[in-house]
């Protein structure tokens, strides 16, 4: 990001942590957890400590960085070097991101960019430059509602799985838009949290279907009602609509079954494997769930690539919109000269901007505040100042 | 619930067992007596057998006398001093009730067993007959489980409900095995022997005797310098030795270690026949496992420090570990200690290092690099 637009942006999130401040709340333990912050044009500032909430919110004002993260593991001495911090136990936490989940939009929303050549364009990445035919090839991926609404079933197919698999109790799950592409869901009391990297590998396998072995699909003792993936994968047997193409003996669930384990060949039942997995495993980013020494984007703070908020979903998940919800500072008023290279339609805010190519514009605050995050466009030179000026009450830092 | 004395007979080492002893009122020296002539004989063949057999046989028939003979064993080994005779006879005491518990149709004994020694809470599945008959906490499961590579070991393979894992009797008590024998080896290094009666020190001294020697010294077949080696691997090596059980993760550590230093299966093999369990195919088929020539055909990494300090194997030495995250890098190229002991090294010898030495070191960095690849 330029010069002037980094300036803008940064304005725009010290007014938020301002006036918006008090929204983030303590986590758990405080004085247990590893903080860090990545300044706007810096390196990442790891193993802090904070006693208190107001301390953090304080340091959020006075250094307004570009994203503010904390750790799920609770330590001895968070500000210690890592080997050093002595690990006592993290919350289990799971990202889900729309950009991993493929969908088709993908081709009509996501820019490519030629680092050779310098060459842009819409549409998924191809393997080597239409011009220059280099394969230096940058992808920049766009969410759209869309990609949201695919990452929220996903994030439904997760709960279901937590709570019924894994037993854990929905009163301690909680569910945010990451403020980018996804979700983060984050238990926050369970028996799981002292489980190392090893067992927490196995929860994210487990969720995926990760080495689910094909004898699973042999058995005839398949029952709807049993746990696990077992019953998920007799219900699905079940389920299929009498017109499946799979099996040729009808709708009944005993003679699939049979037909399954009978008639199957091993690539058949490979390929209905994978089928089965696609609709039903959870993708997951499993590193996540595995590392415990991850600082992780806090709740209520700004995320960087979009200036948009990490915001808690609440308990209707279905009817959370995070393109509107998740606005920082939605002040229709307050304008700006943006020029955008080049942006698919965005949709924010309840309302739809652009697509756009090579122009200048007028647009709200908080949409060249997106523009610039996502590096599709910049703040024309000059009004960064000006902006500066009708932010209210504060500074000229 | 009580246990009858056919449960104390097979579990012997339940505390229940112990009080029964109690409520005898025996003290060490009746053991001289010829009243427990027979304890003392079934004693010595348990230890006997699992020095020559690795493994006691288990007739029960007459119960007290298998009930009283375990104290009695357990007095014997410890008297040898011994770490080795230990380990083995905890191991094969372990797999004596190992076998017991895979044949045990009282599931509330399992319970009850589980609860009270390991402290682990299991349910008997009644309600569904066609579900395994055993549930235990999941976290429980994973703790355990990831010690295990093969597939049906992975949660994704098991029956999984409401934070439960559903288990057949045979794989549940595989998974506790190792904890039995950790808790038979923790009782061995507590109790304390006082002077035992002549017929008792007799028995002591035939144990001894039949008990496999340790080998002299596991390095001698290592070709490169065993300092250089870190101190897992070396305490693997040396509990090897002492014809003490390795824990698992020891010996996967030793074994992806040794082989990417270079070493053969043929030359790390060699390193096992003192293990207690030893069986010359099962170790050769594990560690051609490990080196990517069976099953998988994934060539196991060493694993991390900090996988190390997760299963209780690391023995970090604060210099030469300073900073490692992986047993590959040591000695530590960022301690400041071994830095500055290098540095001044290298400006005292500057004048009269011997072309041999410069040889030597030499070939020790290029040798760290090639590691590290």
């Amino acid at each position: 990001m330029d010069e002037n637009s980094t300036q803008i942006v940064r304005r725009y999130f010290k007014e938020y942590y301002f006036r918006h401040g008090t929204q983030i709340k303590s986590p758990s333990d405080i004085g247990s957890r590893e903080f860090g912050y990545l300044p706007f044009g810096a390196m990442m500032v790891r193993h802090l400590s904070f006693k208190d909430i107001g301390a953090l919110r304080a340091m959020l004002v006075r250094e307004v960085p570009a994203g503010a993260y904390c750790s799920n593991s609770l330590y001895v001495d968070p500000t210690a070097e890592m080997h050093l911090k002595g690990w006592k136990k993290a919350e289990l936490i799971f990202d889900i991101d729309a950009d991993a989940l493929k969908q088709p939009c993908k081709k009509v929303h996501d820019i490519w960019l030629c680092k050779s050549c310098g060459r842009k364009e819409f549409g998924l990445r191809p393997d080597i430059c239409r011009s220059c035919k280099s394969n230096r090839l940058l992808e920049l991926p766009w969410a759209c509602p869309m990609c949201l609404d695919a990452a929220k079933k996903e994030t439904f197919r997760l709960l279901d799985f937590l709570e019924f698999d894994l037993g854990i109790a929905p009163v301690e799950t909680k569910v945010y838009f990451s403020g980018n592409a996804g979700y983060h869901i984050n238990v926050e009391k369970s028996a799981y949290e002292t489980l190392d990297t090893h067992g927490r590998a196995e929860i994210a396998d487990y969720l995926s279907g990760r080495g689910l072995t094909p004898s699973i699909f042999a058995s005839q003792r398949l029952l709807p009602t049993d746990p696990g993936w077992r019953g998920r994968l007799a219900r699905y047997i079940r389920d299929l609509p009498e017109d499946d193409q799979t099996f040729n003996s009808g709708s009944q669930f005993e003679n699939r079954l049979s037909e399954l384990a009978n008639e199957f060949s091993k690539k058949q039942i490979e390929s209905f494997m994978n089928r089965f997995l696609s609709e039903n495993a959870v993708r997951i980013d499993s590193m996540v769930t595995t590392d415990v020494h991850r600082i992780f984007r806090m709740p209520e703070t700004l995320n960087n690539k979009t200036g948009l908020v990490k915001r808690e979903c609440g308990n209707n998940l279905a009817e959370f919109d995070p393109l509107s919800e998740a606005v920082a500072l939605k002040d229709e008023e307050q304008k700006a000269q943006v020029f955008v290279d080049m942006c698919p339609k965005i949709e924010l805010g309840g309302r739809s901007y652009g697509p756009f190519k090579s122009e200048t514009l007028e647009l709200p605050l908080y949409i060249g505040v997106y523009i610039a995050s996502k590096g599709a466009g910049k703040f024309v030179s000059g009004k960064g100042e000006e902006i500066a000026a009708q932010t209210k009450g504060l500074g000229n830092q | 619930m009580q246990f009858g004395s056919d449960d104390l007979a097979k579990y012997t080492f339940l505390p229940q067992a112990g009080d029964f002893i109690r409520s005898q009122g025996i003290s060490i020296s009746d053991l001289a007596s010829n009243d427990y002539q027979k304890v003392v004989k079934r004693a010595e063949q348990r230890v006997l057998e699992a020095m020559k057999d690795a493994k006691i046989s288990q007739d029960i028939s007459d119960r007290e006398i298998e009930i009283m003979s375990f104290p009695v064993a357990l007095m014997l080994v410890k008297s040898t001093n011994l770490e080795h005779v230990m380990s083995r006879f905890a191991l094969a005491e372990a797999i004596r009730v190992e076998q017991f518990l895979k044949r045990e149709r009282n599931g509330k004994i399992i319970e009850e067993l589980f609860k009270t020694s390991l402290g682990l809470e299991l349910e008997h599945n009644y309600q569904n007959p066609s579900l395994p008959d055993f549930k235990i906490p999941l976290e429980e499961y994973l703790r355990r489980a990831s010690e295990f590579h093969k597939t049906e070991w992975k949660l994704v393979n098991r029956l999984v409900g409401e934070g439960k894992v559903f288990l057949i009797q045979d794989d549940l008590i595989r998974l506790i095995r190792e904890e039995i024998r950790i808790m038979i080896m923790a009782r061995l290094k507590e109790i304390k022997v006082s002077k035992l009666p002549e017929n008792l020190q007799e028995v002591v001294k035939e144990i001894i005797r039949a008990a496999p020697p340790p080998p002299q010294s596991p390095y001698t077949i290592i070709h490169i310098a065993p300092e250089n080696y870190p101190p897992c691997v070396r305490k693997a090596l040396d509990m090897l030795d002492k014809g003490e059980n390795v824990p698992h993760y020891g010996r996967f550590l030793m074994a992806t270690y040794l082989l990417s230093v270079g070493k053969s299966v043929d030359d790390i093999v060699a390193l096992f026949p003192k293990a207690p369990d030893f069986k010359q195919n099962v170790t050769r088929y594990q560690v051609e496992h490990l080196a990517g020539l069976k099953g998988g055909r994934t060539r196991y990494r060493v694993p991390s420090c900090n996988t190390l300090q997760t299963h209780q194997f690391c023995f970090m030495d604060p210099i030469k570990c300073y900073q490692i995250t992986s047993p590959l890098q040591y000695p530590s190229r960022k301690s400041p200690e071994l830095a500055k002991a290098s540095a001044d090294k290298n400006s005292k010898s500057t004048r009269a290092k011997s072309s041999s030495t410069q040889t030597k070191e030499r070939s020790k960095r290029d040798w760290t690099k090639t590691r590290r690849r």
